[in-house]
Order: C-alpha cells, then sequence, then structure tokens
C-alpha cells in the first residue's frame, strides 16, 4: 500500500509482529526529512524518522509516548541549535549561596555585610531574569531558522510561537502518559506539526494566494 | 460556524509571512478593521532589524493599510493607531503621520502630538518620512492646528551640530538633507503663513538663527562668519550654494519679501529681522529695504550710523545704494552722501600699530572705503561728489566689484597661447617662430610652457592642409 500522508502509513501483515514494519514515506514527510536534514547540524532529521518509525509499529504499545518524546526532542534540539542551552538554573547551589550570605548577615551588624547580601540578592534574581521563558524560547528558535532574510511581523511569530508552544504541551503531556490518545488523534497532531514545520522552514509562498483572493473579494466574516 | 470560519481565516492569514504581506498589502476594505483588531493585529508592528553596523527598517503591512484605509473610516483608524506599541520602526511612523494628514483636525493634532514626542528622542535616519511629515504639517495648518504643527515642526526642522563634519559649511545641520528640508517648508509653509504670517515668519527666522549659531559662530569671541559663506542676499553666482545656510536665506529672503505684498506691508518684517543679533539678519533687512522699501525708509536707512561703513554688511548696503540712490530727491541724496563724505573714522589703534599700520594706511583705508561707496553710484553723483571721485578713482583705478569684500573667479586651462583661428591664418614658419620666441608672463592663469604647447596640439586645425607640418618635426623644442 501506498504511503500517503493520510490515514495510516502501514497495514500490518499476518505474522510480522516480531518484525519492525518498514516505514514507507510519503512525498511529503520526504520532502520534510530533507529539508530537516538540510537546515540542521543535529539529530531532528534522525528524530523524525525515529517518530515515523515507532508509530507505524502497531504492535508497540507505548509507540505514542515514544513518538511523542522524539517530537518533543526535536523541538528541543531545535532550540539548541538556535542557541538556547537548556540549562536550568542549579537551584541547589544558588540557594546555598545565598543562605550562606543570609547566615552572614544575620549575625553581622556591620553594613558592608549587609550590602553583601543585598548584592548576592540582586544577582540572585538577575540571573533569574535572564532565564528566558518557553515562549521567548520558542519566538527565538523560530526567527533564527526562519528562511527569509528578514523578521516575519508579529502576529505571524505570535501565531507561531503559540503553535509551537501548544505542540510542546500536546507532545509532553502524552510522553508523560497524562493523557493517552487514539492513534488518529495523534496522528492528527502530528501532522499539524509536520505541516507547521513545513510552513516555517519551507513556506508555500504562493499556495494560498487563492484563498486569500477569495478572501479579499469575499469581505470580512459575519460577527 | 462564524466562529469556526473566522478562526480558519486569521490562522490562514498569519500562517506566513507571505500570507500576512499579501493580504494586508491587498486589503482596501475597513470593512475588515473590527475583526483584525478584535484578533489582536495592529497592536505591535515590526521592528527594525539590526546588524553589525547597520540598521534596516522594514516596511510593516498593517499600518500601510490603515494608512490606505484612513480617510474612509477615520475614528477607527485614529483608535487603532493611538493604541499601537512603541516602537522604533521609522516605516511605521511614516504612516503614522500619512495616517495624521487624512483625519480631522482635533484627532490629526492628537496623532502628530504623539510623533513629535518620538520624533525628539530618535536619533537614527528618517528614510522617507519627511514626505509624509510635510503633509502632516500642512494638514495640521490647514486645519488651523498651529501649537501641535510648530511643535512638530520643532523637532522635525532641528539644527543640531554635525558629529563628522570636518569643514564650517556642513557643521550646521538638518535631520535630513536640505533638499528635503526645503520641500517640507515649500509644502507646508503656504498654509502656516495664511493661518498666521508673523508666527510662520518668525520660526524660519529661528531656524535660521540656529543655522548661524551652531555653523558659523566661532569662539572665542562669538564671531559670526556668515558673510563669508554667503557673499550675497540675492541670488549670484559668488554664492556657493548647496548647503543649509544657503536654502535657509533663500527662504527667509523668499518669505520676507512674499510677506511685505501683504496687507500688514513692510514693517513687521523689518521689525521682525532688525530686532535680531545676527549680522546676517541685518542683511536681510537691508535687501528687503531695497526691493520693498519707501524713499522715506531708504534715506533713513542708507544714513543710519554704523551701517554704511559695516564691512559685514556691506554688500547689500552696497546694493542698497546702488540700486536706490537714483530715486532720491537731491536733498535726501545729499544726506546720504554727507554720511559717506564723513567716512569710516578709522582709529590707528595700538593692536593696528603692532602691526605696522601707519596712520597714512589708515587715511588711505578711509578713502577706499568711500571711494567703493561712490563707485557704486557714480553715474548719480552731482558734480561736487563726482569731483572726489574722480580723484579717488585716479588713486584707487576702477573697481571691478565694488559692493564685494572678496570675489572669486575660475578657470581651467592650461590653454593655448594660440587660439584654431590663429593657426588657420598663420603660415606655419610663423607659428614656430612665435612658439620658440613665447615666454610665459607669469601669474596663476598663465600655464607653463609645456602644457601651452601640448593643448596647441589639440588645436592643431583639422582638415587638409598638406603644407602644415606638426610643431614636434620643426625642431621647437618645449
Amino acid at each position: 500500500m501506498e504511503a500517503t500522508s493520510q490515514g495510516p502509513l502501514y497495514t500490518p501483515g499476518p505474522d510480522d509482529s516480531a518484525r519492525a514494519p518498514d516505514l514507507e514515506l510519503s512525498a511529503r514527510s520526504r520532502e520534510l526529512l530533507e529539508v530537516l536534514r538540510d537546515r540542521f547540524k543535529g539529530d531532528a532529521h534522525l528524530l523524525y524518522e525515529s517518530a515515523m518509525r515507532v508509530l507505524v509499529n502497531k504492535s508497540n504499545p507505548a509507540r505514542l509516548p515514544l513518538a511523542a518524546a522524539a517530537v518533543r526532542e526535536i523541538m528541543d534540539d531545535l532550540e539548541r541549535e538556535a542557541g538556547f542551552a537548556h540549562r536550568m538554573p542549579d537551584w541547589k547551589e544558588r540557594i546555598a549561596k545565598l543562605e550562606k550570605a543570609w547566615q552572614v548577615a544575620g549575625t553581622s551588624l556591620d553594613v558592608a555585610d549587609g550590602g553583601g547580601f543585598v548584592r548576592t540578592l540582586e544577582e540572585f534574581f538577575e540571573e533569574f531574569r535572564r532565564v528566558p521563558s518557553r515562549r521567548a524560547l520558542a519566538d527565538s528558535t523560530i526567527c533564527a531558522f526562519d528562511p527569509a532574510t528578514r523578521l516575519p511581523p508579529p502576529a505571524v511569530r505570535e501565531a507561531r510561537a503559540d503553535a509551537w508552544g501548544k505542540f510542546r504541551r500536546y507532545f509532553n503531556v502524552v510522553l508523560h502518559r497524562e493523557v493517552h490518545p487514539t492513534d488518529v488523534d495523534f496522528r492528527r497532531e502530528f501532522e499539524s506539526f509536520e505541516a507547521f514545520l513545513f510552513d516555517w522552514l519551507r513556506p508555500p509562498t504562493s499556495a494560498d494566494l487563492d484563498a486569500l483572493d477569495e478572501l479579499l473579494s469575499k469581505g470580512p466574516p459575519d460577527g | 460556524m462564524a466562529d469556526a470560519e473566522r478562526k480558519r481565516i486569521v490562522e490562514l492569514i498569519r500562517k506566513t509571512t507571505a500570507n500576512h504581506e499579501y493580504f494586508f498589502d491587498n486589503l482596501e476594505d475597513p470593512g475588515w478593521l473590527r475583526v483584525l483588531v478584535d484578533e489582536g493585529f495592529f497592536k505591535q508592528p515590526i521592528e527594525p532589524e539590526r546588524g553589525d553596523g547597520w540598521i534596516r527598517y522594514p516596511f510593516c503591512s498593517e499600518s500601510r493599510y490603515l494608512a490606505r484605509i484612513a480617510a474612509q473610516a477615520p475614528n477607527d483608524v485614529f483608535q487603532i493607531a493611538m493604541r499601537i506599541g512603541p516602537t522604533e520602526n521609522v516605516r511605521v511612523h511614516e504612516d503614522l503621520l500619512r495616517i495624521s494628514a487624512q483625519l480631522p483636525g482635533k484627532t490629526a493634532a492628537k496623532l502628530v502630538r504623539r510623533e513629535a514626542g518620538w520624533l525628539r528622542d530618535h536619533d537614527g535616519h528618517l528614510m522617507s518620512l519627511p514626505e509624509a511629515a510635510g503633509a502632516a504639517l500642512a494638514h495640521l495648518a490647514q486645519e488651523r492646528e498651529l501649537d501641535v504643527a510648530y511643535e512638530f515642526a520643532r523637532a522635525l526642522l532641528a539644527i543640531r551640530r554635525s558629529a563628522s563634519a570636518s569643514g564650517v559649511r556642513r557643521q550646521a545641520v538638518a535631520r535630513f538633507h536640505e533638499y528635503a528640508y526645503g520641500r517640507i517648508i515649500e509644502r507646508a509653509w503656504p498654509a502656516l503663513v495664511e493661518a498666521d504670517a508673523g508666527r510662520a515668519f518668525r520660526f524660519l527666522c529661528d531656524r535660521l538663527a540656529d543655522v548661524v549659531r551652531v555653523g558659523f559662530t566661532h569662539e572665542p569671541d562669538s564671531y559670526d562668519s556668515t558673510s563669508s559663506w554667503r557673499s550675497a542676499i540675492e541670488d549670484h553666482g559668488q554664492n556657493l550654494g548647496n548647503s543649509l545656510l544657503d536654502l535657509m536665506v533663500d527662504v527667509v529672503r523668499d518669505q520676507a519679501l512674499g510677506l511685505t505684498l501683504k496687507s500688514d506691508g513692510l514693517e513687521p518684517v523689518l521689525t521682525e529681522l532688525q530686532e535680531r543679533p545676527e549680522p546676517l539678519f541685518q542683511r536681510l533687512a537691508l535687501h528687503v529695504t531695497q526691493g520693498r522699501g519707501s524713499r522715506e525708509l531708504v534715506v533713513s536707512t542708507l544714513t543710519t550710523p554704523g551701517l554704511a561703513f559695516d564691512a559685514e554688511l556691506w554688500h547689500e548696503y552696497g546694493e542698497l545704494l546702488r540700486h536706490r540712490f537714483a530715486d532720491l530727491d537731491g536733498q535726501q541724496q545729499d544726506r546720504v552722501l554727507s554720511v559717506i563724505d564723513a567716512g569710516e573714522a578709522y582709529e590707528l589703534t595700538p593692536r593696528l600699530e603692532e602691526r605696522s599700520v601707519t596712520a597714512t594706511d589708515v587715511e588711505r583705508w578711509d578713502r577706499h572705503a568711500r571711494f567703493k561707496r561712490y563707485a557704486v553710484i557714480a553715474g548719480e553723483l552731482p558734480d561736487h561728489a563726482r569731483a572726489i571721485y574722480d580723484e579717488l578713482r585716479e588713486e584707487f583705478g576702477e573697481p571691478a566689484h565694488p559692493t564685494f569684500l572678496s570675489y572669486s573667479t575660475s578657470w581651467s586651462g592650461p590653454t593655448s597661447p594660440l587660439s584654431e583661428n590663429d593657426l588657420r591664418a598663420m603660415d606655419p614658419s610663423e607659428v614656430v617662430q612665435q612658439l620658440r620666441e613665447w615666454k610665459p608672463q607669469g601669474g596663476p592663469r598663465i600655464p607653463p610652457r609645456k602644457a601651452s604647447v601640448e593643448s596647441l596640439k589639440e588645436l592643431w586645425p583639422r582638415g587638409p592642409m598638406p603644407s602644415l607640418r606638426r610643431p614636434e618635426t620643426s625642431g621647437v623644442r618645449t
């Protein structure tokens, strides 16, 4: 059966449960694989292929969380490659430093030590503020790899950052088994993610022109 | 269903940069405003992009759409424009000014006031904003929102010191090229003059004063060098041109002359000019008096102590004398001549003596100063004055350009000592003889011998003259 982007990639055969099924890529998936391989230095393309291989293996009961994990890793990989290290602050070390300064300030009446404590507090909060939010990470990653030579308008950036955040949240909850979607529902989200990557990394500049022309001629929607 | 459709539409617009730009660049219907505002468009414009040593100001499709439809939905567009977030993108501010030029006066003023605040703080390039700014200014003037118009004009037309210029002429700069500066004045000032002529004229005089203060006033004694950089108030080949000083002198001059034709007449214009301390404004006043002054005013001006022999004002005083002396009656002319006869009363100061100047030199200067003044009215002098002038001309010779303190000419060369026609008329042996005997007389315009002979070759007659041979074969050594 020819693989397409609609419906299952694989129809299980009579007796092949012990063997991982072959992966047949649709033209779209092949193109996306090529984009991920050419545009990025990391493992995004391998993770994408892995996600698809896991998904087609219906005999694997954990295929959805594992595919979700691979997609989540694609997103982390791209954020890392954009220059945003996933280094969360070492809270233990920082709190220990703060505690030590506080002990000195608390037992000593020296104004200079009080000044040092305040300085440490300021540094603590300054470093905390420098840790980018998830949304800022998403926006910066998307802008860093936008194939256009200029920044997208804020409306497009916001929409993309929102979408990135939604995908991350969805694949996280699936990977952590907080939700248990069906194959169909998961496939729908997966394909949405593929479409998102396409629109971002290889935007079809004229594909929607007819639809936009129709919109412009029809006028605004009611309500 | 409507919600789902709306969501689909918004997702389509936001899907890619190309979709977003295509949609907004082709949208002409203000009916979309409510939907787009509800969906969060217009709030935050696209920001400038910066790199290593460069900055780019991208066009903003959303604000360009608003500028296109502002006239069709002024209230809605005004509300949206006022909610657009702060931005350093000059293109967006250009669009906001285009919007303001289509709004009713009060709302236009609110928007432009906000833009004036941004403009005061903005230090970068203004791209094509000056054109939109000129239109906004003209619109405010037509709507009689004068306070905001001038607040905006002060920010837009501010004069400042150049950070990079090395020459005097380019020290005082505007925020953009003087061509665009002139275009703004051309576009907006008729309406401002119509609304309040005095205020409009005063503003331009203030900008000219800024140019003088920033670019042409030199410490330690605040010496004003404008008479060196602008030889004549009128259009003249001696003016260097192509500078902010030249532009503003022309603007103030032309505005002044135009205003004197209005009902208020000459007096307010002259008062505005004469109350300013800078010599340039006194020169402008003299020029206006020459063109528009009554005989009584001309006499009064020509006999004002301090004007007749002030070197900084000499050109305009001299031209006033030249053009209007003949209009005066005998008594009036005598009054003027007695001022000239009295001379400048040069003083031999200790400082001059240190420079080896003698009393004889000072007396000669005084005679020369009087001579120049007689020279410009030589044809109108009565007999007694004519005699004095003839004596002085005997001493100093015919003056070439008496109303100029200095006069520049230019020349390009080297040039041949013989013209083509000379060569055609001469026998080759005569040419050779001339070249052998010719010696350059010296001076800046006389080229060296070799250069002259080279240029002679260029002029060597073309055409069939078989009896002629080229100089290099005739034994003439250069």
